[in-house]
């Protein structure tokens, strides 16, 4: 190519232009997407760092003394393998429970709109505005005196106190309350307004009854929609410590062991003020590490259903 | 539906099929019920009375908005702290906004590894408690701070610092560049508060049409002018619901102090009135900020069904 042909307006602004533009997008993004990463990538260097590494200013990146201790401490003290099954059988329980109630919730306001249906789905609506601590000291009583319409009162006298048991998260879920249940509700219920109507009718002609319409017309359409809300309802269960901290505080999901490090990592040094700084900071970083990878490995795994899910649930309709 | 119930016996089908559509609802009006108008109703009855608790439960008096006087007049840090959240929502909602919606229509553009990225842009989301319980168990722990410099955060911060020192000797008061420097502190957080906006914008962007685009492109319309007159009014609902989104957001993260200082009061100074006073007072100062937003921005949002 001679120096005329570059300079060619045409070929400036078919070729050249274009290509400035797109390594400007690409550097802007790595750039941005580096500092996202940012805290990712200074725990994996402090994972393998010993204490003495960190007081050394020649040290950015890659540990001079390579060392295994902090991972061996901070699996120990976490009670990592136990820890994270239960986290994960915790957020696939709740979620699972949590988007199957919204999903039904969504329908029911999606279709045959009458007022009390209007002010309700407002209700739900203001669920979500209303910031849960305001409220959730009397949430705290609700459960403390539980009872379901007066039936176990009948039984027992009085209501139950399920506090600290998983029961408080699984109510929550199956009434269409737990955290964020009104986003999904919102989201899924857009999604089912989205689909055309006839679909519908043409399932009654048919003599299809509403939960078998429900069932087996609607349901499938939404289902990438359900995968999106599912997993971001697992995300935020599994970084929750709000709730947990309240009404479960045993359930030692990894947000909750890992919030509550300090305590178990000063135990295991004996006494915080005899040692430095540099040891804790390396095992808050590797804690913190080992409650989010799995989460950040999870999601990589599946993030094809969640992009389905984002291209094809109907937001904007 | 009462009504229907009441002046018909027979039902037409149209009252049966909504009637007959609450059996979905079933759960949720439960939900709503025990879980969030009792609480809430309850909550707003400790606001106003004398809660003591005893062994055998809780007994509460009414006495009036002693609690409201009490963090209004008694106690001013609370009142301050309220004040000081606003002004910082307020700062952030319009940089958050610009931000997510200058990265989503590059997300939205058509380029190799668009789905890494897009991934790295939600992950902010997942690494939330990393932020979050960081701060605290080092504040905590009392880990000096020096030890941050390590690794590239480290490199940033000292840039800041440079930076700053550079503003100074340029002859630019302290003020001005203090606040300089504050906001590009914030840059890492606006960043991680983007994502679920990004998403949100993202999805409507790759829901518009392209056959708009196509009719565009045959009048003649450039890249630029389909930007601002096809992309920018087709996303702009979406828009107000993001604004929405990061007020709700950031009034109610765990990283918020006034959220610190409601759960403190409740749970270790035991003023369980004065505790929901408090959520009482911030829900109201939210409530007003999400009118006006909403007031304001329904007249330009473009709707395309009119």
């Amino acid at each position: 190519m001679n120096v005329k042909t570059f300079f060619n307006k045409t070929y400036m602004q078919k070729k050249v232009v274009p290509f400035i533009f797109s390594l400007a997008r690409l550097l802007l993004l790595i750039g941005i997407s580096y500092m996202i990463l940012i805290p990712l990538f200074t725990k994996l260097s402090l994972l393998f760092m010993e204490s003495g590494d960190l007081k050394d200013f020649s040290v950015k990146w890659i540990p001079k003394h390579f060392t295994l201790e902090n991972l061996r401490v901070a699996l120990f003290t976490m009670d990592y393998w136990p820890a994270l099954i239960r986290t994960i059988a915790f957020c696939l329980l709740i979620a699972f429970l949590q988007i199957a109630v919204t999903t039904i919730s969504a329908y029911g306001f999606a279709r045959n709109k009458s007022r009390v249906k209007n002010f309700l789905f407002v209700l739900v609506l203001a669920s979500l505005l209303i910031p849960p601590q305001t409220y959730i000291v009397t949430l705290y009583t609700q459960f403390q005196y539980f009872d379901i319409l007066g039936i176990v009162s009948l039984i027992n006298g009085e209501g139950i106190n399920i506090i600290d048991t998983i029961w408080t998260f699984v109510a929550l879920a199956a009434t269409g309350m737990g955290i964020r249940s009104g986003l999904y509700i919102y989201i899924e219920k857009q999604t089912f307004s989205a689909l055309p109507y006839e679909l519908e009718e043409a399932a009654k002609v048919d003599g299809a009854g509403m939960i078998r319409t429900f069932w087996s017309i609607m349901l499938p359409n939404i289902i990438p929609t359900m995968v999106m809300c599912f997993i971001l309802s697992f995300i935020w269960h599994w970084n929750d410590t709000l709730y947990t901290g309240y009404f479960h505080s045993q359930v030692g999901t990894l947000a909750n062991v890992f919030s509550k490090l300090q305590h178990s990592v000063s135990d295991y040094l004996g006494g915080w003020e005899t040692r430095t700084g540099a040891e804790a900071q390396l095992l808050l970083s590797v804690g913190g590490l080992l409650c989010v990878l799995p989460l950040v490995l999870l999601f990589i795994s599946v993030q094809r259903f969640f992009v389905q899910g984002v291209e094809r649930s109907g937001l904007v309709g | 539906m009462k009504k229907a119930n009441v002046s018909k016996l027979s039902l037409s089908l149209k009252n049966k099929d909504i009637l007959k559509s609450y059996v979905f609802l079933i759960p949720v009006i439960y939900g709503l019920f025990f879980f969030f108008l009792i609480p809430v109703i309850k909550s707003f009855l400790f606001s106003v009375s004398d809660v003591s608790s005893g062994p055998e439960g809780y007994g509460i008096h009414l006495s009036g908005f002693s609690s409201y006087n009490q963090i209004f007049n008694v106690d001013t840090v609370y009142r301050e702290m309220v004040v000081k959240a606003l002004l910082e929502v307020l700062a952030k909602t319009p940089l958050i906004i610009i931000f997510s919606f200058f990265i989503a229509s590059m997300l939205n553009q058509n380029f190799k590894g668009k789905t890494v990225f897009r991934v790295i842009f939600f992950m902010p989301v997942m690494l939330e408690i990393l932020s979050l319980k960081t701060n605290t168990l080092e504040k905590n722990m009392g880990v000096f701070s020096n030890y941050k410099n390590s690794g590239a955060e480290g490199a940033t911060v000292s840039f800041v610092s440079q930076f700053s020192d550079w503003m100074t000797g340029a002859g630019i008061s302290t003020e001005i560049s203090e606040q300089v420097v504050s906001l590009v502190n914030q840059v890492y957080s606006i960043i991680g508060l983007s994502a679920i906006q990004i998403l949100i914008l993202l999805i409507a962007m790759q829901s518009i049409s392209p056959s708009l685009y196509e009719a565009a492109t045959v009048e003649g319309a450039t890249g630029w002018e389909s930007f601002w007159k096809i992309t920018f009014p087709m996303v702009s609902p979406m828009i107000l619901t993001c604004i929405i989104y990061t007020i709700i957001d950031s009034f109610t993260s765990g990283a918020n102090a006034v959220m610190e200082r409601i759960y403190s009061t409740a749970f270790e100074k035991l003023q369980f009135s004065v505790s929901a006073a408090m959520g009482w007072f911030y829900f109201a100062v939210i409530a007003l900020l999400l009118g006006v937003v909403a007031f304001i921005f329904t007249k330009f949002v473009f709707r395309y069904d009119e």
